[in-house]
């Protein structure tokens, strides 16, 4: 029986290397969507292809499951909240805020950039959150809100 | 051992005997999360299912093969994040974790009241990682006290989404193990909403293999 338990785990350690570096393939094939936050287009290669060559998916749906109403900042139209938090340590956390930030309904996109310590909203066009309902939903996160920087809509 | 653990049970504020399993990463999620956490350490192997309706706490099942205790327990687990110091660079976590259930021993008769209670403290960075815990327990009249500390470093450090790796230590003390003592290294994966932990334990000769997904 305690061989059998540990076989399994074995088979799960499998599964999750599977799962990382099916994905890792992914990313590197330049013909596939991949994800555009924090980073700009010109930080790394794209392989043979040009940007105009295929089409950017970075609607919530094309995001899966790294978090809900999640796209590229680069997409968004509306206005864009930058809120600096601190407690942003890991990936957990990151996924935790774009959780509780993706339930909004004027919420389009959610970007964490833990090296800095910021979470940038961006909202749906006309839309907006109060600076006291985004430091509620950090909190709610687990996290502290510092500072909120607000960049309005283009 | 009873004094301990009845101490210990005192102190919380508990009325049934109450028992958890060591190095158990952020038992508590985001409101409306659901966390599975997998674990066999070669003195166990446990299952811990849990849902959080706030940040600060998480209700859930617990399962757990003893080895060591020669012991299964299956009960409901509460958890109950008291303290959370967030800073720029670095997080610190004080949790309580209780469980209460049965306890069935392996070659008697009949499932018995049994749990545990548990005291668990984290510091990290996003290169540093640090933890501690303590856990009082009694599956069915065996009582036991049981502590581990963990210390890790990130070789190097990732942005969200990718692949992170740990190399860490853990201490465990088990006075009435037969082996008190003993050091396993351990390698940590974190990738997205999973966490993978791969040791072995020289001493014992056992190897650990832990699993998370969060959803």
């Amino acid at each position: 029986m305690k061989r059998f338990v540990m076989l399994a785990a074995l088979s799960g350690a499998l599964v999750f290397a599977n799962t990382a570096f099916a994905d890792a393939a992914q990313s590197a094939d330049g013909a596939e969507a991949h994800d555009h936050d924090n980073h700009k287009h010109d930080d790394h290669k794209h392989g043979d292809h040009k940007h105009d060559d295929h089409k950017h998916d970075a609607s919530p749906e094309a995001e899966g499951d790294a978090g809900s109403k999640t796209s590229s900042m680069e997409a968004a139209k509306g206005e864009v909240v930058t809120a600096n938090v601190n407690g942003l340590v890991c990936d957990f956390c990151a996924q935790a805020v774009k959780k509780v930030f993706g339930k909004q309904a004027a919420v389009d996109a959610v970007d964490v950039d833990l090296s800095v310590g910021v979470i940038r909203v961006a909202m749906k066009p006309g839309q907006t959150l109060d600076d006291e309902v985004i430091g509620k939903l950090i909190r709610d996160s687990g996290y502290s809100l510092v500072s909120i920087e607000r960049t309005p809509a283009t | 051992m009873k004094n301990p653990f009845l101490a210990a049970i005192g102190a919380a504020g508990l009325s049934l005997a109450c028992g958890i399993a060591p190095g158990e990463a952020r038992p508590v999620s985001y409101p409306g999360g659901v966390t599975v956490m997998q674990r066999n350490t070669g003195d166990f192997s446990s299952l811990h299912v849990h849902y959080s309706p706030t940040f600060r706490s998480s209700v859930g099942l617990y399962a757990e093969r003893n080895w060591d205790e020669d012991v299964q327990f299956a009960g409901l687990q509460a958890n109950r994040l008291l303290k959370r110091w967030n800073a720029p660079k670095s997080q610190g976590n004080l949790y309580l974790k209780l469980g209460a259930g049965a306890a069935d021993p392996f070659g008697e008769d009949g499932a018995r009241r049994a749990g545990f209670v548990e005291i668990a403290a984290d510091w990290e960075t996003r290169r540093w990682f640090t933890s501690y815990e303590v856990r009082a327990s009694d599956f069915g009249g065996d009582a036991s006290v049981r502590q581990w500390a963990r210390i890790g470093v990130a070789p190097y450090v990732g942005e969200y989404g990718d692949l992170h790796t740990w190399a860490m230590v853990q201490l465990q003390h088990a006075p009435e193990a037969g082996e008190p003592v003993t050091a396993t290294p351990l390698l940590r994966f974190f990738y997205g909403v999973q966490l993978m932990e791969v040791g072995y334990t020289p001493q014992t000769e056992e190897f650990l293999f832990n699993y998370v997904i969060r959803f």
